[in-house]
């Protein structure tokens, strides 16, 4: 059977989820997330060999769309929901690393 | 005039004639919203004001002999998860608090083409996710049959509108029965369109590939008129793949000659509530009347369709989720941390249904899991299709119960599990994508309504709504109004 | 020890569609910030992206030009991170089933060694936004430009069958070469709408194993992508000689001081959950469509170069020089079908039009003077209409005023005498008036033969053809 989760494994898939969590909140997911995931277990009894994974009820292809350019939002719709902006940019704390 | 329970068709009737003004139309609702959406709370926004200036313009036209859209006055609820742009849209969240969007959503720009006046915006489970209405962050729904119990969800709001003659008719979104389920609850008759069959653009996506936009209304007749609205390809949405079928309120017919109903050998267990089953059965005697065959089909991957609808709606969502990170829109932490600008913002902004079932999606997602439960599971929602296909290759339509109860008292359902087993009869339908329907078909002991599923093939939305018709002309159980607005206005 | 370098490539290229990868804002380079954005390359609530169709078109163009195995199904997945520049926090790239597999590069390496250089695959992708530092009391923040936020991207990726720095710049210069004969990007790495990303790691001559491989990135000319894996094999050496191990990691080039930076390691890299994305059905592509985009192929550098050479009976440096570049290979081809003198045309197009290119810093079409200028002023000189010294001044005549060379012979009267009755006249009369001279001359004073030519040109005003001249001369002072 699977190894249960730990209060330390849901902090770290929050992390990856980018999602700050209080003590309270970890304690009481993991419970939670424990249920599901042993529900989740049970599928491993299935025999799956050789089915073919369903991503999208339709089986159609993808509808391509002509090369045209289209008007944009204009820089201030853009930026109008934004919380913090500058000289038509949005304004995030700095970033290391590549530009 | 008995303006709420005038059917669609009739409505329209009315304004085209003159006997009932747009305007007269609006303010009876919106009279209606004042008296009882204190109690009901289905309601986030109303737009009063724009809604009048609409009606009005409609009026003035129609005074003057100018032509108006076909649907020109006809007021109709949202579901807050329909971006539009003079009204907010907030997913019931306090990440969107405030928010407007620069676009309509199709469905809605394709209302307004038509005349429909946008009544308000209504209360959902945050970001869809939840089967009580309770996760939304700004107020908790209650069922107009009783304000002590749970409207049903995630299109909270939608159904108890619907349930409480709060607009005549209301657009939700069904991403595991969150149209069907609510609708069940509050004896209103929810429509889940085939998968591809209505637009998605400007409905914010929880799992892209099961939602589905669709209405809740007063009956079968009432969904086929709006559908004629909804239902179309749209070029924005890449999943809206069907053309405008010719009218499916046209096309509406009773006949039942020579259709068979499945009853799927899973369906009637000891899970259901011994009222639901009774309902159920109660209901496959009006249809064998109606001259409609039941057999029996076997549908055995019940049992797992949880474990798949909580792994590839919550994998989904874990992503399109994701980019609620404060930067371009939505609520944003007070720091100058970068990475506490993503996990502050998402932390806070995020109500805790919604953080569990990221954190959970996340999980199934990552490089160790990826093989064992995501894959799988679309591996097991193959073995789902082919179940459906099969199904539909014996019968029209699978019939059953909504919901193995009626609606429950608020925090009932304790456990996270137990919430997610509300799910149980609707969610396999998502995964297979096809359609399906609840119609009011009784009520249980506590004097709370009980819903039948009917569900069609991919594409065979008219088959389903003509057989949810053809019960709705032979009972009168959609016509029952909860006591709160008895006798009301 | 001796190492070899093992490098394998991931070159990014951004596609020249008009309209973006998954909806219609403009392609445009240099607007103003945030200005070609819409709700769909900003990620906001409700959109959904629908697939441009060039972008599908140019990345099969890319695979049929590099000889890559067309996917007839190809599919899309969410590659899943947090970054400012990545609005959606996903990029929807093609990661399982990608639009083209195999195929390969070829080039002549600096030994003159024929290698080709196989390739994995090919994927479409989006690009990011951009991300801008600020400076001074803006020194704590970057700013978000999303116009090139979903800016569609093929992904070129190589076997690691480099094994060197200067093959792997003669294969990002061929891929170039190759990308824009098929008309699928401008490969400008200047302005990043082709980078490249390395792996290399280095193993011990005649060792089977590879040995731990480091990601450079952030190498923005052809130049800095030698330099940089020239560096970053030396010091792996430098590491492996004094005893150390190399980390998995990524590093960055660093243009200004020539040496690579860690950026992070291999523990600290993001699970990116790729998982098929739920929005953007497959890609399926018909025969039809593979076809239409073979036809749409142009004859690619190789080809072209062996025809160049068997056609024209160019020499391989001249065939090699002009197929580098499709403009100039189709300016050739059009001199050459304007005069045919291949070998002539060749040298006036390597000589004075790509100096002019060069000078200009302008395209080959930008010259202002045309391909059939060149076939024009080719044949001046070889009917004897012009000498080659003219030819030259004609030529920059042309450039200057953008008229055609035999525009400009006419209106400056440049045009040679070589009409033998004509010149005959001019000699007689400058024999008629040097009577001292031409005895002299007839009495076997052959060096006068000077005299009367600089007089027979000043009667001539410079036109007389000089080699009739000297017949002529011959002739009547026999």
């Amino acid at each position: 059977m699977s190894t249960r989760m730990k209060a330390e494994d849901v902090k770290r898939v929050a992390n990856l989820a980018r999602i700050r969590l209080t003590d309270e909140e970890i304690t009481k997911y993991t419970n939670d997330l424990n249920d599901i995931v042993e529900y989740a277990e049970t599928l491993k009894c299935v025999d799956i060999s050789g089915v073919q994974p369903m991503v999208s009820p339709l089986t159609v292809a993808i509808p391509l769309r002509q090369d045209v350019a289209q008007p944009s939002l204009g820089q201030k719709a853009t930026l109008q929901a934004a919380s913090q902006t500058k000289n038509g940019h949005f304004k995030v704390p700095r970033t290391i690393g590549e530009g | 005039m008995d303006i709420i329970n005038l059917s669609l068709p009739a409505l329209k009737k009315a304004l085209d004639d003159k006997v009932l003004s747009s305007l007269e139309l609006l303010e009876h609702y919106l009279k209606r919203i004042d008296k009882y959406d204190p109690q009901v709370k289905a309601y986030l926004h109303v737009n009063t004001e724009a809604a009048r200036a609409e009606s009005k313009r409609y009026d003035d036209k129609r005074a003057k002999g100018e032509t108006v859209p076909s649907c020109a006055g006809i007021p109709v609820g949202l579901k807050d998860l329909l971006v539009t742009q003079d009204m907010p849209t907030t997913c019931a969240s306090k990440m969107l608090e405030g928010y407007y969007s620069p676009f309509d959503a199709t469905v809605v720009k394709n209302m307004k083409a038509l005349g429909y006046i946008m009544l308000g915006k209504l209360n959902m489970d945050q970001f869809a996710m939840g089967s009580s209405g309770e996760t939304s962050y700004y107020q908790k729904t209650c069922n107009p049959w009783d304000l002590s119990r749970v409207p049903g969800g995630s299109s909270s709001g939608s159904a108890a509108a619907m349930a409480a003659r709060l607009a005549p008719i209301t657009i939700g979104s069904d991403t595991g029965g969150s149209i069907r389920q609510p609708a069940g609850f509050c004896g209103v008759t929810g429509f889940k369109p085939t998968y591809g069959r209505v637009s998605r653009y400007g409905a914010v996506g929880y799992a892209s590939s099961l939602d589905q936009v669709g209405p809740i209304a007063k009956s079968a007749e009432d969904v086929a008129f709006i559908m004629d609205a909804l239902a179309g390809r749209d070029p924005l949405d890449p999943t809206s793949i069907v053309e405008k079928p010719a009218s499916y309120v046209g096309n509406l017919s009773a006949d039942l000659r020579g259709m068979k109903l499945g009853l799927p050998d899973t369906y009637l267990t000891e899970h259901v509530a011994p009222k639901v089953k009774e309902a159920v059965l109660a209901a496959l005697e009006v249809y064998k009347k109606l001259g409609a065959e039941i057999i029996d089909i076997k549908m055995h991957n019940v049992d797992f369709g949880i474990a798949v609808y909580q792994i590839i709606a919550n994998a989904e969502a874990s992503s399109n989720l994701a980019k609620f990170d404060g930067i371009e829109f939505g609520h944003r932490a007070d720091t100058t941390v970068l990475e506490e600008v993503y996990s502050s913002s998402r932390g806070e902004g995020f109500g805790s249904e919604v953080k569990k079932r990221l954190i959970l999606g996340t999980y199934m997602l990552q490089k160790e899991q990826y093989e064992e439960y995501y894959v799988r599971a679309m591996k097991l929602r193959s073995l789902i299709r082919q179940e459906y296909d099969k199904a539909f290759s014996q019968c029209d339509a699978i019939i059953g119960p909504t919901s193995s109860t009626a609606a429950f008292t608020f925090g009932a359902n304790r456990s996270a599990f137990e919430m997610y087993l509300n799910d149980l009869y609707t969610v396999l339908l998502n995964l297979n994508g096809s359609c399906g329907i609840s119609i009011p078909c009784g009520f249980d002991e506590f004097g709370m309504p009980i819903g039948l599923q009917l569900q069609g093939d991919m594409f065979a939305d008219q088959k389903v709504l003509n057989i949810a018709h053809a019960f709705q002309q032979a009972t009168d159980y959609h016509k029952a109004l909860p006591a709160l607005i008895e006798g009301g206005l | 020890m001796r190492y070899e370098t093992v490098i394998g490539l991931e070159v990014h290229v951004q596609l020249n569609t008009k309209s973006k990868a998954f909806c219609s804002c403009s392609t445009e380079f240099g607007a103003e910030p945030n200005s070609h954005v819409c709700p769909v390359c900003m990620g906001l609530p409700g959109s959904l992206p629908v697939l441009n169709a060039a972008s599908a078109e140019k990345a099969v163009l890319a695979g049929l030009a590099l000889g890559c195995n067309i996917q007839k199904v190809s599919c899309f997945d969410r590659k899943n991170y947090f970054y400012p520049d990545l609005p959606k926090a996903y990029q929807i790239s093609q990661m399982y089933m990608p639009v083209c597999l195999g195929g390969g590069v070829t080039i002549e390496s600096e030994d003159g060694q024929t290698k080709t250089i196989n390739l994995t695959r090919i994927h479409i992708e989006e690009d990011a936004g951009k991300l801008v530092h600020g400076e001074g009391a803006d020194a704590e923040f970057s700013f978000v430009d999303l116009n090139r936020s979903s800016i569609p991207l093929i992904e070129i990726v190589s076997e690691p069958e480099l094994r060197s720095a200067s093959d792997a710049r003669l294969y990002m210069q061929k891929l170039r070469t190759i990308l824009l004969y098929a008309d699928v990007s401008d490969c400008n790495m200047e302005e990043g709408s082709m980078r490249c990303d390395a792996n290399i790691s280095i193993r011990p001559v005649g060792q089977e194993k590879f040995g731990t491989r480091v990601e450079i990135k952030n190498m923005n000319s052809f130049r800095n992508v030698q330099r940089a894996i020239e560096y970053e094999a030396k010091r792996q050496e430098q590491v492996l000689s004094e005893g150390g191990t190399i980390r998995q990691e990524t590093r960055l080039w660093d243009n200004n001081n020539n040496i690579t930076l860690p950026m992070r390691s291999k523990e600290d890299a993001e699970d990116y959950r790729y998982y098929p994305d739920p929005d953007v059905l497959p890609l399926v592509l018909d025969d039809k469509f593979i076809n239409d985009m073979k036809a749409r192929l142009p004859e690619l550098p190789d080809s072209r170069r062996k025809r160049f050479m068997e056609d024209y009976g160019l020499p391989l440096d001249d065939a090699d020089l002009l197929v580098s570049d499709i403009k100039y290979a189709s300016y050739y081809e059009e001199a050459v079908k304007a005069h045919n003198s291949p070998k002539m045309v060749a040298n006036w197009v390597m000589g004075e039009v790509l100096r002019v290119v060069n000078d200009k810093n302008c395209g080959i079409y930008d010259t202002n003077i045309s391909p059939a200028s060149i076939g024009e002023l080719v044949a001046l000189i070889e009917s004897n209409k012009i000498s080659g010294k003219q030819a030259k001044e004609v030529f920059a005549l042309a450039v200057e005023s953008g008229k055609t060379p035999a525009t400009i012979v006419k209106e400056s009267g440049m045009e040679q005498v070589s009409d033998t009755g004509a010149l005959e006249a001019i000699v007689q009369k400058v024999i008629d008036e040097s009577p001292a001279e031409s005895a002299r001359y007839r009495a076997g004073e052959v060096k006068l033969q000077g005299f009367f030519v600089g007089q027979i040109m000043k009667a001539s005003q410079g036109k007389a053809n000089p080699k009739l001249v000297n017949d002529i001369l011959k002739k009547l002072l026999s």
